[in-house]
C-alpha cells in the first residue's frame, strides 16, 4: 500500500468513522441505554455481554454447576433434589462413551448430570443474580429471577420489591416488572391499595390489550379492585378477564371468575332493591 | 541426579527471590478477603461463590507464574550466556533439561500449595461444606496440570523465545482447557483442513480439562474413582515425558 493511497484512505475513512459516532450519539436508544453510568462508558456494551454471562452462571449454579441450557419451563424453578437423567439424555451419555477414549474420560471427570439446588443452598445463586442485575440493569429476565429467589425462596420481599423497583426505573415500560411489584404488594404484604396502581400501570403497558399475557393482570387487578370495594370497577375488569382465560386449561379459573361476577352482581342488585336511608 | 538438583535448587530460590508471586499471592489473598466481606441481598453464610472466586484466581496465576517460569529458564540462561558456565562443569544435556523442568515443577507446586493452604483456610473460617477426598484430588490433579504445563514450556523453551513461548503456551493451554470437550465435534461442520487441524489438536495435545474438577469440589459432587485418579497421574506421567523429550531433541545437538 503506498502512503499516498493510505492517505487518501485516512481522508474518507474519517468522516465516516465521524458521522457514525455523532449518530450513535444522538440516537435515543444507544443514548439512553448509557445513562451516564461510568462504567458503561468504559466497558460499553461489554458489561451487558458480562451481566448475562453472570446470569447462567446463576443458572448453571441452580443445576449444580453443570452447563446448562436456560429455560424457562415453570417445572425447573419448583423441583429440587437430584433429578433422574431422561432417556434421552442415557443415550447421549452411550453416544458419547462410545465415540473415543477422551469423551469418556471427560464423561467421567465432568459433571453430565444436573440436581437442582435444595431450598436451604438456594442462596448461593445470589451472588451471580446481583452481578448480572447490577451489570445488565436492562436484562428484565434477570431482574424478575432474583425477585422471585429472594421473595418466594428467602422470603426476603422488601429485598426483592427493592430489585424490581430498582428495575422499573431502569425499564419503565416493562409490564411485567410492573405486575411482580403489584404481586408482591397484593398476595405476600396484603397492601391492596398500593398495588392496584402497578396493575394498572403493567395493563397500560401490555401492547395488545387481549394478548394472553395481559389475563393475569387483569384478573389481580379485578381483585384489587373488589378488595377496595370498588365494585363496579371491578365487575367491568373481571368481565374482561373472562374474556383473556380462553383455553381449556382455564376451566377453574373461569370458573371463580363467573362466580365473582354473579357475587357481585347480586351484591349490587341488593343494594339497588335496599337504597341506603340516609 | 545431584547435578539435577543443584540446577532445581537455583530454580526454586529464583522464583521466591522475585516479586512475581508476592504480587499475586498478596492481590488474590486481597481480592478474597475483600469478596468474603460481601453481602447480598441480606443473605448470609453464602460460601460456593467464595470457593469458585479462590480456585479460580489460585488456579490461573499459578498458570501465568508456572509457564513465565519454565518459558524463561532456557532463554534467559543462552542471553546472559550462564548455561556455558552450567555446560562447562560434568553436566550433561539430559541432566541440565531435567535440573531446570524439576526446578520450575517444583517452584510452580510450591507456590500452588502456598495458595491452595490459603484457599483452604478460608474455606475453613467460612465453614463451607466440601469433602475432604473432593480437596485432595482438586490439589492433585492440579499439581498434576502444572507438571505438564511446565514441562510443556520447559520443552517449547528450547526452540522458542520466551513471549513467544508464554504465549503460545498460554493460548494452546486455555484452547484445550475451554474446548476440549467439544473440539472435535466442533471440527465436524469445519473446511476439510480446520477439521483435520482440529482433530489432530484433540488426540495430539494434552488434555488440561481432565485435571480440573473445580465443579466437583464447590458443588459437593463427591471424589473421582481412584482408578481414574491413577490413570490421570500416568496421562500426566506421559505428556511430561514426552514434552522433556521435545526439548531433549531440540538441545541435544543444538550449537550454543
Amino acid at each position: 500500500m503506498t502512503d499516498r493511497f493510505r492517505s487518501v484512505a485516512i481522508f474518507f475513512l474519517l468522516p465516516v468513522l465521524f458521522y457514525l459516532s455523532y449518530a450513535l450519539d444522538h440516537d435515543p436508544g444507544f443514548s439512553k441505554r448509557r445513562s451516564g453510568d461510568l462504567l458503561y462508558q468504559l466497558i460499553g456494551g461489554a458489561q451487558e455481554v458480562v451481566g448475562d454471562t453472570f446470569f447462567l452462571k446463576a443458572d448453571s449454579y441452580f443445576h449444580g454447576g453443570a452447563e446448562h441450557t436456560f429455560s424457562a419451563e415453570e417445572e425447573h424453578f419448583h423441583k429440587e433434589g437430584e433429578e433422574d437423567h431422561d432417556e434421552d439424555s442415557h443415550q447421549e451419555a452411550k453416544t458419547v462413551l462410545a465415540s473415543d477414549w477422551i469423551a469418556a474420560v471427560n464423561h467421567q471427570v465432568h459433571i453430565t448430570k444436573h440436581r437442582h439446588l435444595t431450598e436451604s443452598e438456594i442462596k448461593e445463586m445470589l451472588p451471580f443474580l446481583n452481578l448480572s442485575v447490577q451489570l445488565d440493569p436492562y436484562n428484565v429476565e434477570a431482574i424478575l429471577a432474583t425477585a422471585y429467589w429472594l421473595e418466594r425462596h428467602l422470603h426476603k420481599t422488601e429485598e426483592a420489591l427493592g430489585v424490581l423497583k430498582q428495575g422499573l426505573k431502569n425499564n419503565p415500560t416493562s409490564w411485567e416488572i410492573n405486575y411482580h411489584i403489584g404481586s408482591i404488594y397484593f398476595k405476600t404484604k396484603g397492601s391492596v391499595a398500593e398495588s392496584t396502581p402497578y396493575f394498572e400501570e403493567a395493563l397500560r403497558q401490555i401492547k395488545d390489550p387481549e394478548a394472553p399475557e395481559a389475563a393475569e393482570p387483569t384478573y389481580f387487578l379485578a381483585e384489587a379492585y373488589a378488595a377496595q370495594n370498588r365494585q363496579a370497577e371491578a365487575l367491568l375488569v373481571y368481565q374482561k378477564a373472562l374474556t383473556l382465560f380462553k383455553d381449556k386449561n382455564s376451566a377453574v379459573i373461569q370458573q371463580t371468575i363467573r362466580d365473582k361476577i354473579k357475587q357481585i352482581s347480586q351484591e349490587s342488585q341488593g343494594d339497588l332493591a335496599s337504597p341506603d336511608p340516609q | 541426579m545431584r547435578a539435577v538438583w543443584a540446577i532445581a535448587r537455583l530454580v526454586i530460590k529464583e522464583i521466591f527471590r522475585k516479586k512475581d508471586f508476592y504480587v499475586a499471592l498478596i492481590l488474590s489473598m486481597a481480592i478474597l478477603f475483600y469478596a468474603a466481606q460481601l453481602k447480598f441481598y441480606n443473605v448470609g453464610n453464602i460460601t460456593r461463590y467464595l470457593l469458585e472466586m479462590g480456585l479460580a484466581l489460585s488456579f490461573i496465576l499459578n498458570v501465568v507464574l508456572a509457564t513465565a517460569l519454565s518459558a524463561r529458564q532456557f532463554p534467559a540462561e543462552l542471553q546472559q550466556r550462564t548455561c556455558h558456565v552450567i555446560l562447562a562443569k560434568p553436566i550433561t544435556r539430559f541432566q541440565f533439561i531435567a535440573g531446570k523442568y524439576l526446578g520450575s515443577f517444583l517452584a510452580s507446586a510450591a507456590c500452588f500449595l502456598i495458595f491452595y493452604a490459603g484457599f483452604l483456610s478460608i474455606v475453613f473460617f467460612k465453614s463451607a461444606e466440601v469433602s475432604p477426598a473432593a480437596a485432595f484430588q482438586t490439589g492433585y490433579l492440579f499439581l498434576l496440570n502444572l507438571a505438564v504445563l511446565t514441562a510443556m514450556a520447559s520443552g517449547f523453551s528450547y526452540y522458542l523465545t520466551t513471549s513467544a513461548n508464554v504465549s503460545i503456551t498460554l493460548v494452546l493451554y486455555f484452547l484445550i482447557g475451554a474446548y476440549g470437550t467439544t473440539l472435535k465435534e466442533a471440527g465436524q461442520s469445519l473446511f476439510w483442513l480446520s477439521r483435520i487441524l482440529s482433530e489432530a489438536f484433540y488426540y495430539l495435545l494434552p488434555h488440561f480439562e481432565f485435571f480440573d474438577i473445580r465443579v466437583r469440589l464447590i458443588h459437593g459432587w463427591g471424589a473421582l474413582s481412584w482408578h481414574l485418579v491413577g490413570f490421570l497421574t500416568l496421562y500426566a506421567f506421559f505428556y511430561t515425558l514426552l514434552f522433556l523429550a521435545v526439548g531433549w531433541l531440540g538441545f541435544r545437538k543444538r550449537i550454543l
